[in-house]
């Protein structure tokens, strides 16, 4: 914008255009560092380029999860308190009830 | 374990993590929720609705239906006619075994919008929850004529595949994948475990040699030298291998069991 300024008031004035003037320039580069340190507070870490490497301690487990497709019909779920237990139709079952 | 141990905002960076992650750590989500994050929840902010979601995931995951309720009501009353609220209800339904009603919800969803993936891929897990692995099958090839890039339902249906034993088809499957993600050394090591399953020379060449670019991939990876070793050795009891092959599969084979007594 002050470049633009200053070339109109050469044109005004006319006088020849050599070179920027030194205020402009030290303006442009003191901005320039400026932004430059922002941006490199504000970005986070830089990433690694090779994409396997992030990878390399990922297990199966991880990579291999897929949250849109959970069931929950699982035997994660008699570990819970609110479990009960479904009844049973079989002898063998009641077995384990017997005291002993 | 105490209430206030836990510093309420390193509970909320583990979550966070955990999201961005997408590890499957249900029984800490919710016993840090109870125990901790529960008594902050007005402290979140933004990020209150997402970790609500993940908890009441969490929570139906470990069948503790008392910690899922309450954030599917905080939910519904944040967000009053929103579909994603409505499939988490759906999956509610699924975790108590009503797979009917959870079917209802998930069809009204699609009808009210044809574009949600979400709604169908949940349908090929009531269909998987109910124990109708052909059916699920059927109706995941049917999603992914309509959305082919889905990196997530290609890696469900080769799990279907494998549990109905059809190796051909799960192979396909992980072909697709490791097309998406060639550098992703872990496809490499379960394709060549699929071919090393269906047996025969051929296979078993095709798997040393995807065993080779998993190990490339990644040297720390003791499944896939360990994989090499067991190809090699079983192409070399082939009876019909020119002489130079054998040498060569000799060394490669050494050369594995090298690397894995070093790790």
């Amino acid at each position: 914008m002050s470049y633009r300024i200053y070339r109109a008031y050469l044109r005004v004035t006319e006088q020849e255009y050599t070179a920027l003037p030194t205020d402009i320039s030290v303006q442009g580069l003191l901005s320039l560092l400026l932004a430059m340190y922002g941006i490199l507070h504000i970005a986070g870490d830089f990433k690694e380029i090779r994409a396997n490497v992030q990878l390399q301690n990922k297990s199966w487990e991880t990579v291999g999860n897929r949250p849109t497709f959970y069931t929950f019909a699982h035997r994660g779920r008699a570990l819970s308190p609110n479990y009960v237990m479904p009844p049973s139709s079989s002898p063998q079952d009641m077995v384990e009830t017997l005291p002993s | 374990m105490a209430t206030l141990d836990l510093d309420w905002e390193e509970v909320r960076d583990q979550l966070r993590a955990w999201r961005e992650d997408n590890t499957r750590h249900s029984e800490e989500v919710v016993d840090t929720w109870e125990h901790c994050l529960k008594h902050y929840k007005t402290k979140l902010g933004d990020e209150r609705w997402m970790v609500e979601e993940q908890v009441f995931v969490a929570g139906l995951d470990c069948n503790r239906l008392d910690i899922a309720d309450p954030c599917l009501m905080a939910l519904n009353e944040q967000f009053p006619g929103s579909l994603r609220v409505r499939k988490l209800r759906a999956m509610r339904f699924e975790a108590l075994e009503k797979f009917d009603e959870a079917m209802e919800v998930y069809d009204n969803i699609i009808r009210q919008d044809e574009t949600n993936s979400t709604a169908r891929k949940r349908k090929v897990a009531v269909l998987r929850g109910q124990g109708r692995i052909t059916d699920a099958i059927k109706e995941l090839t049917e999603y992914l004529k309509l959305f082919m890039s889905d990196s997530e339902a290609w890696q469900e249906l080769c799990d279907l595949y494998l549990k109905e034993g059809d190796y051909s088809k799960a192979a396909f499957c992980m072909e697709e994948l490791i097309l998406s993600n060639p550098h992703n050394h872990l496809f490499h090591t379960r394709y060549a475990e699929i071919k090393y399953t269906q047996g025969g020379l051929d296979n078993m060449e095709i798997a040393r040699s995807y065993f080779c670019q998993a190990a490339k991939l990644n040297p720390g990876n003791v499944r896939a030298l360990y994989g090499l070793f067991m190809s090699c050795t079983q192409v070399l009891s082939s009876p019909k291998l020119s002489a130079q092959k054998k040498k060569e599969t000799q060394q490669l084979a050494t050369w594995a069991l090298k690397e894995v007594s070093e790790r």
